[in-house]
C-alpha cells in the first residue's frame, strides 16, 4: 500500500476581508435581486392597487383583488391547477425513474444519443408541441384514423379537447426535465448497493424498489417539485387542448392581464399561486428532512 | 413593438409623383408640402393590417398631401393602450395616431391619452353613419372617427355544410357537437350580443345584470358544440383548414382572405345579424403633429380612399355605398346591407370584470 500524498487545502485568498467564495456569490445575488425579487415585489405591490373599472389601475391599498379571488370560478381553477400538476409530476417522475435507471446502465454509446434526443425535445417550444398534439389527436388527421384503418374504430374521432390530451402533451413537455434532473445522481449511484441486495436474494425489480428508490429519495423529491412547479406555469397546453372546464389558473391569469387589463387582479392571483408553491416546496423539504432524520 | 420604416419606397413614390407618374392617384388633394421635421407616426395592429396600410394607404396619403408617415406596428387590444398610456405619461408620444377598436378606445379615453377632435377639420366626417361612426367622450365631445367596420360572421366549411346555414342557431345545433370554434373572450366574439339577438329578441335584455345572466345560461349551452374557444385566429384557421372545426365565429375580413387562399368556406351574415364593430382613429394627447393627424383622419374618410381600403384591407366602408365606386360584388365581400348587431359595450367596460367572471362561470 502506498501512502497517499495528502495536501492540506490552502485557504482561499481573501479580498479586503471577504473571501472569494462570498465574492463569487455577488453576481448571481444581484441577478436574483434584479430579475426575481424586484419583479416579485412589484407584483406584490400591484396586487393591492385599485383597479379602475373602465381604465387601468391606480396606486392604492385595497384588498378587493384578493377578495375577488374567492369566487368559486377561480378557486376551482386553482384546485384544478394543483391537481393537474400533482398528477403530472407523479406520473412523470414514476416514468422517468425506471427509464433513467435503465439508461444509466447502458453502454455510453447508447446513453449519449438518448440524452441528445431528450435535449432535442427541450428545443421545441410549447407552441410547436401544442400544435403537434392538436394534429396527432385530431379527428381528421390524428391517431384515431390509424385505429379505423386497423378496424378497431368505426369512424375517426377527436381526442381533444380533453383532460387526457392536456396530460399527454404536458408529460411530453416535462419528461425531459425529470430525466435530466434524475440522471446525474443515478449515474453516480453506487452499483454495489443493488449488487449487495442481489447477493441477499433480491431480484432486480425488488432491488430497484427496496434499495435504489429509497437511496435516491432526495433526488426523486426534488424532481417531483421541479416538474410540479414547471407544470404550474404551463399556459398553452390547457388552453389549446382543453375545454374551459380544464383551463388552469395560469390561463385565467393571462386572460385577466392581457385581455382584461386587470393587472391588479392578475397580480393577486399570481401572488396566491406563488405562496401556495412556496408552502408546498417548504412542506416537502421539511418532510424529506424528517424522513431522512 | 416592431418599427417599420419604408422611407425608400416613399422616396421612390415621391419621385414618381414628381414626374407625374402618380398623377391619377385616387387622392383628390393637391400635393402640399408641410413644414414637417418628423414623420407622422401612425400605429396599427402589427402583421397584415400594418403591412397593407404601409404598402397601400400611407404612400398614397404622402403623395396626396406631402406628409411623411412612419408606420408602426402595435399589439392588439388592451396591451396596445397600456403601452401607449405608459409612454405618454412618461412624456413621450410614440404614436401620433392610433387605430383602436371600441373597448381599447374607451380605456384610452378614460386614461386621458386621446385628444379631442376638431370636427371642422374633418369635413369628410359628414359621410359617417350616426350609429358607431364617431367615438365620444363622456362629456359628449368627439375623440375618434370610425375608418372601417369589421364584422363577426358565421363561417362553415362547404364540405361539411353543403346547405349553407342562415342562422346563428346552427352554433347550438346538437348535430354540431364538438365541431365549433368561438373566440375565448366575450368582448371579442360578442357571443353574448349574438345570443341576445338570436334567442332574446335583441339587446334590451342586456340592460340589467339579471338579464345578462339569463342570456349567459343560453351561452352555457355552447359547451357541447364548441370544441375550441380560441385566443388566436391561427388556431381556428388551422381547424378550418384541416376540417377539424367546420363551423364557427370568424372575422369577415380574415374569412375573405382564407377564401382567397382556397379554403372552401361560406361567409354567412346570419338573419339575426352579423356583429358590426367600428375601428377608430384616435389622436394621441400631446402630439406635435395635430394638424397633420387631422388631415390624415379626413383623408381616410374620403370615399375613394374608403374604396381603396375595402379592396386591400377587406374592411367594411364607413361611407354610404353610393359614394364609392365599389361594385355590388365588392361591397358584399366587405360589408352587408342586412341588419347588424351593435354590441352592448357597457358589458365589457362598466361591467367588464363582472361579465368576464360570469362568462367564465358559464362556459366552464
Amino acid at each position: 500500500m502506498t501512502v497517499q500524498d495528502t495536501t492540506i487545502p490552502r485557504p482561499l485568498p481573501r479580498f479586503r476581508g471577504v473571501d472569494h467564495k462570498t465574492l463569487i456569490l455577488i453576481p448571481p445575488g444581484i441577478m436574483l435581486l434584479i430579475f426575481f425579487l424586484c419583479p416579485f415585489l412589484i407584483m406584490g405591490a400591484v396586487s393591492f392597487y385599485y383597479r379602475v373599472p373602465d381604465g387601468f389601475y391606480e396606486p392604492d391599498f385595497v384588498l378587493t383583488n384578493y377578495a375577488a379571488f374567492f369566487d368559486p370560478v377561480f378557486l376551482t381553477a386553482l384546485g384544478r391547477s394543483l391537481t393537474l400538476c400533482a398528477v403530472i409530476s407523479v406520473v412523470c417522475v414514476s416514468l422517468a425513474m425506471p427509464f433513467t435507471y435503465l439508461v444509466s446502465q447502458m453502454r455510453r454509446g447508447i446513453q449519449v444519443p438518448i440524452v441528445i434526443l431528450l435535449l432535442c425535445i427541450l428545443t421545441l417550444s410549447e407552441v410547436i408541441l401544442g400544435f403537434s398534439w392538436t394534429i396527432l389527436l385530431s379527428r381528421t388527421a390524428g391517431a384515431s384514423n390509424v385505429l379505423v384503418w386497423l378496424g378497431i374504430l368505426d369512424r375517426p374521432i377527436s381526442y381533444y379537447p380533453s383532460r387526457v390530451a392536456i396530460m399527454i402533451a404536458m408529460l411530453h413537455f416535462c419528461f425531459p426535465f425529470a430525466v435530466l434532473t434524475i440522471y446525474p445522481p443515478i449515474s453516480r449511484f453506487d452499483r454495489s448497493l443493488p449488487e449487495a441486495a442481489a447477493t441477499l436474494g433480491a431480484g432486480p425489480i425488488r432491488a430497484f424498489f427496496t434499495v435504489v428508490i429509497p437511496a435516491l429519495r432526495g433526488t426523486i423529491i426534488s424532481a417531483l417539485v421541479l416538474v410540479f412547479v414547471f407544470a404550474l406555469g404551463a399556459y398553452l397546453f390547457p388552453q389549446m387542448l382543453g375545454r374551459p372546464a380544464d383551463w388552469t389558473l395560469s390561463v385565467l391569469i393571462t386572460d385577466q392581464a392581457i385581455y382584461k387589463s386587470n393587472i391588479p387582479f392578475a397580480a393577486a392571483m399570481s401572488v396566491f399561486l406563488c405562496i401556495i408553491c412556496f408552502a408546498l416546496i417548504l412542506g416537502v423539504g421539511k418532510l424529506t428532512k424528517k424522513t431522512e432524520g | 413593438m416592431t418599427n417599420k420604416q419604408t422611407l425608400n419606397r416613399r422616396q421612390f413614390i415621391k419621385r414618381s409623383a414628381a414626374t407625374g407618374a402618380l398623377a391619377a392617384a385616387p387622392g383628390l388633394y393637391a400635393p402640399f408640402v408641410h413644414a414637417q421635421a418628423e414623420p407622422l407616426k401612425i400605429g396599427s395592429w402589427g402583421g397584415f393590417f400594418e403591412e397593407v396600410l404601409a404598402d397601400k394607404l400611407y404612400p398614397e396619403f404622402t403623395a396626396a398631401t406631402g406628409i411623411e408617415v412612419q408606420s408602426i406596428g402595435t399589439p392588439n387590444g388592451d396591451a396596445q393602450v397600456v403601452q401607449l398610456a405608459q409612454a405618454i405619461r412618461a412624456g413621450n408620444v410614440p404614436l401620433d395616431v392610433s387605430a383602436l377598436i371600441p373597448i381599447p378606445m374607451v380605456r384610452a379615453t378614460n386614461a386621458g391619452i386621446i385628444e379631442e377632435l376638431d370636427m371642422s377639420r374633418i369635413p369628410n366626417a359628414k359621410y359617417l353613419p350616426d350609429v358607431q361612426g364617431i367615438s365620444k367622450r363622456s362629456d359628449g365631445n368627439p375623440n375618434g372617427v370610425a375608418w372601417f367596420f369589421y364584422f363577426n360572421i358565421l363561417v362553415t366549411l362547404q364540405e361539411d355544410f353543403p346547405e349553407t346555414p342562415t342562422s346563428w342557431t346552427e352554433l347550438w345545433n346538437p348535430a354540431n357537437a364538438g365541431l365549433a370554434g368561438v373566440m375565448a373572450q366575450p368582448e371579442i366574439s360578442n357571443i353574448i350580443d349574438i345570443t341576445a339577438a338570436t334567442y332574446f329578441g335583441g339587446s334590451d335584455i342586456l340592460q340589467t345584470k339579471e338579464g345578462v345572466l339569463e342570456v349567459l345560461a343560453k351561452v352555457a349551452e355552447l359547451k357541447d358544440t364548441v370544441a375550441l374557444w380560441y385566443r388566436d385566429e391561427a388556431q381556428f384557421q388551422n381547424g378550418l383548414e384541416t376540417g377539424e372545426l367546420p363551423i364557427g365565429i370568424y372575422y369577415n375580413d380574415v374569412a375573405t382572405v382564407a377564401q382567397a387562399e382556397g379554403i372552401e368556406i361560406d361567409r354567412i351574415f346570419p338573419k339575426e345579424g352579423a356583429v358590426k364593430n367600428p375601428a377608430y382613429w384616435g389622436i394621441s394627447k400631446g402630439t406635435a403633429l395635430r394638424d397633420q393627424a387631422h388631415e390624415f383622419l379626413n383623408y381616410t374618410l374620403d370615399p375613394s380612399v374608403q374604396a381603396l381600403l375595402a379592396r386591400n384591407l377587406g374592411g367594411g366602408p364607413v361611407v354610404p355605398k353610393d359614394t364609392t365606386d365599389l361594385t355590388d360584388e365588392e361591397w358584399d365581400q366587405v360589408s352587408t346591407s342586412k341588419d347588424t348587431i351593435a354590441p352592448a359595450y357597457h358589458l365589457y367596460t362598466d361591467w367588464g370584470d363582472w361579465t368576464a367572471t360570469e362568462f367564465s362561470r358559464a362556459i366552464s
